[in-house]
C-alpha cells in the first residue's frame, strides 16, 4: 500500500477504514468460496450421475467384462474403479484445488471413447478377451472424458495416476503372455544362479534345469504373474498417496521388476533344495502349491521397507525445506519490521 | 474409525474368499474341418461344424468343444446305409498362454431303410488321444447325436500355485486402504 494513503487524515480514521475494507474483502471472499464450494458440489453431482449413467449404458459390455475376468487370469478387474475412486477421494483436495470444467477437451475425450466402443461391432473378433478389449478401452476413455469435461485439465493431470489405473480393465493377453515370458525367463536364469552361487551342481537348459537326480522346469505359472501385477498396481497406488517425488515413484516401480524375479528364484530355489535333501514331496506339496501367497507377503515386506526409506528421505527433506523458509521468513519479516520502523521514525521527526 | 477399518475388512474378507481356489482357467476357441471338403461342412453327409470359444476353470471334465448340426440324409434304400469322414478339431488356446493344436475324429453317419434322419457319431482316434497346448492338456470324448450334438472334452492344465490375482490385490488393497485410513496427515496433499 502507498505511503500517501496514510498521510490523509488521522490515524485513527485510517486505521478503522482500513478494518471497514479488510471485512469487505473478507467477506466477498467467503461468499466468492461459498459460490465455488456450491459449484463444485453441483458439478460433483453431475459427474457422479453421469458415471452412474454410463454404467446403464455401458452394462452389456461391462458385465461380460466381470464375467470373464471371473474365470481369468485378469480376476482383478472388478477391483480396479474401486482402487482409483479410493484414490481420487483421499487426494481429493489436491485434485479439486483447481477443477474448472473443460468442455471441449472433455467432449473430445468422451466422443473419442465411444467412438472406440462403437469400432467393436465393426471388428468381430474370434476370442472373448479380442472382443473385451476395445470396449473396455472405450469405456475407460469415455469415463476420462467425463471426469475432464466435468473437474477440466488440471484435476486431470493430478489425478493421472488413478485415471491412469483404469486401464488396467482393459484385459490384453498377448500383453501379459509376453511379461509371464519374461518373468519365466529371467526367473530361471536367476534360479540358475542361485544354484550355483549355494553349491548345488546345475546344468540349464531354457526352462529346464538339471539338478542331481531331479529335472524341474520353469512353467509359465512359476511366473508369478498374478501377485507380480497384484503388487504392481499396489506399489502405484501407495506411491500415488504417499510419494511426493515423481523420480521415488519411477525407482520403486523399476525396483519391483528384480524384485518379483527374485522372489521367484528364491521359491524355485528353496522348493527345489527342500526336495532334493529333505524330501521330494516338497514339490508336490502345500508349501508348493498354497505357498503362493506366503511369497506374495515376503515381497510386499520387502517393498515396504523400501517405501518407507523413500518416504522418511522425503519427508526429511520437506522439513529441512520448511525449516529454511521459515527462518528466511523470520528474516524476511525482521528487515521488513525495522524498515517500518525507520520510515515512521523519519515521518514523525 | 477402527469400526470402519474393521467394517472395510469385513467386507473385503467376505468378497475375497471365494478366489482363494488355486485352479486355473483356460481360454481357447475351436474351428473344425471334414478332410471330404475341407470345410466344417461335410461333403460326405449332411453335417456342419460350428466352433466356440470358451473359458473355462481346470480341470474341466465335460468342456464344451464345439457342437455338430445335422441335416436330412438322402433317403436309404438298404437295411442300413452308412457314411464316414475324417474331421479334425482345431484348439487355439489363447490363456494362460497362447497355442493351438489338433484333435482328430471319425464322424460317421448311420441312416436305417427308407429314412433320412440319420444318427451321427464320433471318436477320437485313437481313443483317449490327446493335445497338449503349453501344459493344457486336452482330450476329445465320443458322442452320438441322437444324446447330444455337442462334441465334449476333458481340460486339464498344471494348477497354478498362487492365489488369484483378485485374492492378492484385494488383500492388499485392503492393507493400503486401513493404512491410508490410519494415516490421514501422511497423505501427499500436493
Amino acid at each position: 500500500m502507498p505511503l500517501s494513503t496514510f498521510s490523509t487524515g488521522t490515524g485513527a480514521e485510517s486505521t478503522a477504514e482500513s478494518a471497514h475494507m479488510n471485512v469487505a474483502a473478507r467477506t466477498e471472499a467467503s461468499s466468492n468460496s461459498d459460490r465455488e464450494v456450491l459449484l463444485t458440489s453441483k458439478i460433483l453431482y453431475i459427474f457422479v450421475a453421469s458415471m452412474l449413467g454410463s454404467l446403464v449404458i455401458f452394462w452389456t459390455p461391462l458385465h461380460r467384462l466381470v464375467e470373464f475376468a471371473r474365470n481369468s487370469e485378469f480376476s482383478y478387474i472388478p477391483l480396479i474403479p474401486a482402487i482409483s475412486v479410493f484414490l481420487i477421494v483421499m487426494r481429493r483436495r489436491a485434485i479439486f484445488r483447481q477443477s474448472r470444467p473443460h468442455a471441449a477437451a472433455g467432449a473430445v475425450i468422451l466422443v473419442s471413447g465411444i467412438l472406440l466402443f462403437s469400432l467393436t461391432k465393426l471388428f468381430p473378433a474370434p476370442t472373448t478377451p479380442d472382443h473385451l478389449w476395445l470396449p473396455a478401452l472405450g469405456i475407460v476413455a469415455a469415463w476420462w472424458g467425463l471426469f475432464v469435461l466435468c473437474f477440466g485439465l488440471q484435476s486431470a493431470r493430478v489425478a493421472m495416476l488413478p485415471l491412469g489405473l483404469l486401464l488396467f480393465m482393459i484385459p490384453v493377453p498377448p500383453v501379459t503372455n509376453t511379461v509371464i515370458r519374461f518373468l519365466q525367463q529371467a526367473s530361471a536364469a536367476l534360479s540358475y544362479f542361485l544354484f550355483r552361487m549355494i553349491g548345488v551342481p546345475a546344468i540349464r537348459e531354457d526352462m529346464v534345469i538339471s539338478l542331481p537326480g531331479l529335472n524341474i522346469e520353469v512353467a509359465p505359472e512359476c511366473s508369478g504373474i498374478r501377485s507380480s501385477l497384484s503388487l504392481l498396481i499396489l506399489t502405484l497406488a501407495g506411491a500415488n498417496l504417499y510419494l511426493r517425488s515423481g523420480w521415488n515413484k519411477i525407482i520403486l516401480v523399476c525396483l519391483l521388476v528384480p524384485l518379483c524375479i527374485l522372489r521367484n528364484a528364491i521359491r524355485i530355489v528353496t522348493l527345489t533344495t527342500l526336495a532334493l535333501y529333505v524330501d521330494e514331496s516338497f514339490l508336490t506339496g502345500p508349501l508348493h502349491h498354497k505357498g503362493g501367497i506366503l511369497f506374495f507377503f515376503l515381497a510386499t515386506a520387502i517393498l515396504m521397507s523400501f517405501f518407507l526409506l523413500m518416504q522418511r528421505s522425503e519427508q526429511r527433506k520437506l522439513d529441512s525445506t520448511r525449516c529454511s523458509s521459515l527462518a528466511k521468513n523470520c528474516i524476511d519479516s525482521q528487515i521488513a519490521g525495522n524498515s517500518a520502523a525507520s520510515i515512521t521514525s523519519g515521518q514523525s521527526v | 474409525m477402527t469400526k470402519n477399518v474393521f467394517l472395510l475388512a469385513a467386507v473385503a474378507t467376505a468378497l475375497l474368499i471365494p478366489q482363494f481356489a488355486v485352479a486355473g482357467t483356460v481360454t481357447y476357441t475351436t474351428t473344425g474341418t471334414f478332410s471330404s471338403s475341407l470345410t466344417n461342412t461335410s461333403a460326405k453327409m449332411p453335417v456342419t461344424f460350428t466352433g466356440t470359444t470358451q473359458t473355462v476353470t481346470t480341470p474341466d471334465l465335460n468342456a464344451l468343444l464345439g457342437s455338430f448340426s445335422v441335416g436330412t440324409f438322402a433317403q436309404c434304400h438298404k437295411a442300413l446305409c452308412t457314411k464316414s469322414d475324417h474331421f479334425t478339431l482345431h484348439i487355439v488356446q489363447s490363456a494362460p498362454s497362447g497355442g493351438s493344436g489338433n484333435l482328430t475324429a471319425t464322424v460317421t453317419g448311420f441312416v436305417v431303410f427308407n429314412q433320412t434322419t440319420g444318427t451321427v457319431q464320433w471318436t477320437f482316434d485313437p481313443l483317449g488321444t490327446t493335445v497338449v497346448i503349453n501344459g493344457v492338456t486336452y482330450t476329445g470324448l465320443p458322442g452320438v447325436s441322437t444324446l447330444s450334438t455337442d462334441v465334449r472334452g476333458i481340460i486339464t492344465g498344471p494348477p497354478v500355485p498362487e492365489p488369484k490375482a483378485g485374492l492378492l490385490l484385494g488383500l492388499g488393497s485392503v492393507g493400503l486402504m486401513g493404512l491410508a485410513f490410519a494415516s490421514r496427515k501422511m497423505i501427499n496433499v500436493n
